[in-house]
């Protein structure tokens, strides 16, 4: 998808075509979900933001400059609706428990390969999950997302150097956490292209 | 920091996110509540046979009152909290 068709549906959008919109999810939803399933780590309160975020974008059409591209808004919206969802919640490892069985799953089809995703990805996980949430996002934005620094500045609206700042001791508590200053880290053959 | 510790947490978020697909529904849930929500919004047209039609309630305060006692865990709580009466 170009910017050039985001533009266009953008515009067909605002003016309340519910056929644009279903465009736009179908390109970007995975995008959204992702990255809001990793900062929550809930599966539900996922599903629930992305569609909360586009019916955001649905709404407040009229408001985006279609010449733009469309990612910006959408990871700002998906960051920030995340954000406030991990701040309302309590306790983090309750939906943390609830993912981890749920990645189990695939187990029962690929025994050696999925446990050993598994395994990597629940420890994975749970370092990120002891991460600031600023760090958390800025980590989830940087690695998953492929942004760049000044990318994400401008998606958080924080300066270059607050990014660098959360990244480099997001990394440092990564490394603690995942223990990586004992043990080699592990070659993954399975890498998908 | 290392380039191999920054593979290692890219490589292994990317083959996380790759098994992770969202809801199959999700996209008929997101029209219908677009649709649904489009008659809030004062400067867009409404749509013509959109679900607020089909799902607006025209049920009277006391079919209303009858619908909340109807639930289960009114029921449960009612019966819970009623003094059991002695008839002898």
């Amino acid at each position: 998808m170009t910017n050039r068709q985001d533009c266009e549906l953008i515009k067909q959008m605002q003016g309340g075509s519910l056929e644009a919109l279903g465009v736009l999810y179908d390109q970007h939803r995975r995008m959204v979900y992702r990255t809001a399933l990793i900062i929550t780590g809930d599966v539900e309160s996922a599903s629930d933001l992305l569609q909360d975020v586009f019916l955001r974008l649905f709404r407040f059409a009229s408001n985006i400059d279609p010449e733009r591209p469309i990612e910006p808004w959408l990871y700002r919206m998906t960051t920030n609706l995340a954000y406030d969802w991990v701040k309302r919640q309590s306790r983090w490892p309750r939906p943390l428990d609830d993912l981890i069985d749920w990645l189990a799953i695939p187990a029962r089809n690929h025994p050696d390969e999925a446990y050993e995703k598994h395994d990597e990805w629940r420890e994975l996980q749970e370092a990120i999950s002891s991460l600031s949430l600023p760090q958390r996002v800025v980590i989830v934005l940087y690695y998953l997302n492929d942004l760049s620094l000044q990318e994400i500045s401008d998606i958080l609206n924080v300066p270059v150097g607050t990014v660098k700042s959360r990244l480099h001791y997001g990394r440092l508590a990564l490394r603690r956490e995942l223990g990586l200053d004992q043990k080699m880290v592990p070659d993954l053959n399975y890498e998908r292209p | 920091m290392t380039d191999a510790m920054d593979g290692y947490i890219r490589r292994t978020l990317k083959n996380w996110a790759a098994d992770q697909q969202p809801p199959e529904n999700g996209r008929a849930r997101l029209l219908l509540s677009a649709a649904y929500g489009s008659h809030e919004q004062p400067d867009r047209k409404p749509i013509k046979g959109s679900p607020e039609m089909l799902m607006r309630s025209n049920l009277t305060p006391l079919d209303q009152a009858m619908q909340i006692h109807n639930m289960p865990w009114m029921w449960i709580a009612h019966m819970a909290l009623t003094p059991i009466r002695r008839v002898t």
